[in-house]
C-alpha cells in the first residue's frame, strides 16, 4: 500500500511541480503570471484527445500538434491578457488572465462536452504488481518525464544562450534591454514555455484522471499553492514543494480518506505561509536596487 | 567611428520636464563630458539617448540616422551602448556569461573568432576579470563590477559608448584605473559621451564639455577652456566637492 501511495504521490507531485514551474518562469521574466495556468493543463489534454482519439492520429504527431497549439495558447494569453497592462503597473493582468481562463474552459466545454472521457494509453492497460501493490506504468512514466523536463528547463536556463538571455531579463529587464534583448519577445517566450509545460502535464495526466473541460482548475490552483510554498523565485524550491505536496496528498488520501485530502493539503499551505512567507527554498526578501 | 547629434531634446517624467531643449554633438572619435549638479538631468539625458526613456520632443541621430524614441534594444543594436549608473551587471551569471551577453547587439552576429579576439582585448584592459571569468558576477567587488560593466559594454563593439558615473562609489585608486581604461579607449579612437561626478578628471580626459544646469545647457566648449571657466571652477571643481547624482 505504501509503495503504491508513494508512486501515485510522486506522479501527481511532479506534475504540480511542472505546472508550478510555469508560474515561476513568467513571474521572474515579467512579474506577471497566468492565473489560468490550469486551463493550459486542460487544453493540453483536450487538444491531444482531439488529435489522438477524435481524429485518430498516431500519438507522436498528436503530441507535436498539442505542444505547438499550447505554445500559441500561451502567447495568445500574454498578448490579450497581460501585454496591454504590462506598462501600466496595474494588476489588471491578474483578473484578465482569470477571465481568459474562464473563456477557455467554457469554450472547451462547448466543443468537448461536459463529460469526462477516457484517454487510452498502452501504459494504463495492465497494472504492475509489486508485493501486493498495484500501479500503472503510466504512473512511473509521469515523474520520470516530469523530472527530465525540469532538468531540461534548468539546462535551457543555465547552458543555452537564449536561456541566459531570459535569465538576464529576469535579473534586470532594463539592463537586459541595453544588451539588445527584446523584452516583449522574451516575455512571450516565457508564456509559451509556461503553457507548454502545463500541456505536458495535462497529456501525461489524461490517461489517469480522464479528460474533462474542468480538469485543470484544481490542478492549477494546487500548482499555484506549490509555487508560493516553494518560493516563486526558486525553481528548485518549487519542484521540492510539488513533490512534497503530491506525497502528502496521496498519503492522506490513502491512510485517512480521500475527503480529507484537500482539507489537509490546503491547511498545510496556510501553515507554511505563516511560518515561511517567502517560500521553502526562496530567500527572505531583500531590497534589490 | 560614428557621430551622435542631439537637437532640442525635451524629456520629462509625468507632468515635470527634466530636459528643456538640449542640443549637443559628439563627433567621431571624440570624448565629450557633461558636467552638472545633482538632478541637472545628466542621467536622464543618457537614458533617453539609450532608449530607456522616450523624448517628448527633439531629435537624436546617429550618423544622420534618427534613433530618438526607439526602444532600448533597437538603439543598442545600432551600436549606441550605455554602461548604466550602478553597473547593472547580471549577478546570478558568471563574468564570462555577462561578457557574452554584451555581444548580443553586435552586427557581425555570432562570429566566434571576432568575439574571442574582443574578449582577449577586454581581459588585457581589465586583467582583474581574467582570473574571475567563471565566478558569479554578483560576488565581485564594486570596482571589479564596474570593470565588468565597461568590458561588457565594449563587447558590443559600440559605435558610441555612453558612460554614466563610472567612478561612482569607487576608491581613488580604482577611479584612477577606470579613468586609465577610458583614456586607452579614447586613444583607440572610440566615440564616448561621459557623465562623471569627478568633474576634474572628466574634464582632463575629455576633448569637449557641456555644462548642464536644471535641464539646460549653459556652457559648452573645449574641455580645457571649460575647465578654466570661473563659474565651473567655483561650482564643480572646488575642493571637497563630492556630489552623487540620484536618478
Amino acid at each position: 500500500m505504501l509503495v503504491q501511495l508513494l508512486v501515485t504521490g510522486l506522479a501527481l507531485g511532479s506534475m504540480y511541480g511542472l505546472v508550478a514551474l510555469g508560474y515561476h518562469i513568467t513571474w521572474v521574466t515579467s512579474r506577471t503570471m497566468n492565473f489560468a495556468q490550469g486551463t493550459a493543463v486542460m487544453a493540453g489534454a483536450v487538444v491531444a484527445y482531439g488529435c489522438h482519439v477524435g481524429l485518430g492520429w498516431p500519438l507522436l504527431p498528436s503530441l507535436a500538434v498539442t505542444l505547438a497549439a499550447l505554445a500559441a495558447y500561451g502567447i495568445a494569453i500574454e498578448r490579450i491578457a497581460v501585454y496591454p497592462f504590462f506598462r501600466t503597473a496595474s494588476p489588471a493582468w491578474l483578473l484578465s488572465t482569470i477571465a481568459c481562463g474562464i473563456i477557455a474552459e467554457n469554450t472547451a466545454m462547448l466543443l468537448f462536452g461536459k463529460d469526462a472521457r477516457a484517454f487510452p494509453s498502452a501504459l494504463t492497460q495492465q497494472p504492475i504488481l509489486v508485493g501486493g501493490a498495484g500501479f500503472y506504468p503510466q504512473e512511473l512514466l509521469i515523474p520520470v518525464v516530469g523530472l527530465c523536463l525540469v532538468a531540461g528547463v534548468q539546462y535551457f536556463y543555465h547552458r543555452t544562450s537564449y536561456g541566459k538571455q531570459l535569465k538576464a531579463v529576469a535579473w534586470n529587464a532594463e539592463a537586459a534591454s541595453l544588451m539588445g534583448i527584446h523584452i516583449p519577445r522574451a516575455v512571450m517566450a516565457a508564456y509559451a514555455l509556461s503553457a507548454v509545460l502545463a500541456a505536458v502535464a495535462g497529456v501525461l495526466l489524461a490517461p489517469i484522471l480522464n479528460v474533462a473541460a474542468t480538469m485543470g482548475t484544481i490542478i492549477g490552483l494546487k500548482a499555484f499553492a506549490v509555487a508560493i510554498i516553494g518560493g516563486l523565485e526558486s525553481a528548485p524550491g518549487i519542484i521540492v514543494a510539488g513533490l512534497a505536496y503530491g506525497l502528502v496528498e496521496s498519503l492522506v488520501a490513502g491512510y485517512l480518506s480521500t475527503g480529507a485530502r484537500e482539507i489537509v493539503g490546503f491547511a498545510l499551505v496556510i501553515l507554511v505561509l505563516i511560518i515561511r512567507p517567502w517560500g521553502l527554498l526562496g530567500s527572505r526578501p531583500t531590497r534589490r536596487v | 567611428m560614428s557621430d551622435l547629434q542631439i537637437a532640442d531634446l525635451v524629456v520629462g517624467y509625468g507632468a515635470a520636464s527634466v530636459l528643456h531643449g538640449i542640443s549637443l554633438a559628439v563627433r567621431p572619435g571624440e570624448v565629450v563630458t557633461i558636467v552638472g549638479a545633482n538632478g541637472a538631468g545628466k542621467t536622464t539625458l543618457l537614458k533617453t539617448v539609450a532608449g530607456l526613456l522616450a523624448p517628448r520632443g527633439g531629435r537624436i541621430a546617429l550618423d544622420g540616422l534618427s534613433i530618438g524614441g526607439r526602444p532600448a534594444y533597437a538603439v543598442a543594436r545600432q551600436g549606441v551602448i550605455l554602461v548604466p549608473e550602478g553597473r547593472a551587471i547580471f549577478g546570478d551569471q558568471t563574468v564570462r556569461d555577462n561578457l557574452m551577453l554584451g555581444t548580443l547587439p553586435r552586427r557581425d552576429g555570432r562570429d566566434p573568432a571576432g568575439i574571442a579576439r574582443d574578449l582577449e582585448e577586454q581581459l588585457c584592459l581589465f586583467p582583474a576579470l581574467r582570473e574571475r571569468l567563471d565566478q558569479l558576477a554578483g560576488g565581485l567587488s564594486g570596482g571589479q563590477q564596474q570593470m565588468l560593466a565597461l568590458a561588457r559594454g565594449l563587447m558590443a563593439r559600440p559605435r558610441v559608448l555612453l558612460l554614466d558615473e563610472p567612478s561612482l562609489g569607487l576608491s581613488p585608486v580604482l577611479t584612477r584605473q577606470i579613468f586609465d581604461a577610458i583614456g586607452r579607449l579614447k586613444a583607440a579612437g572610440l566615440t564616448i559621451l561621459l557623465i562623471e561626478q569627478m568633474a576634474a578628471q572628466a574634464l582632463a580626459l575629455a576633448d569637449r564639455a557641456y555644462v548642464l544646469e536644471r535641464g539646460r545647457i549653459v556652457l559648452e566648449g573645449a574641455a580645457a577652456e571649460v575647465r578654466e571657466n570661473p563659474m565651473v571652477v567655483q561650482a564643480y571643481l572646488g575642493h571637497g566637492h563630492d556630489s552623487q547624482e540620484t536618478p
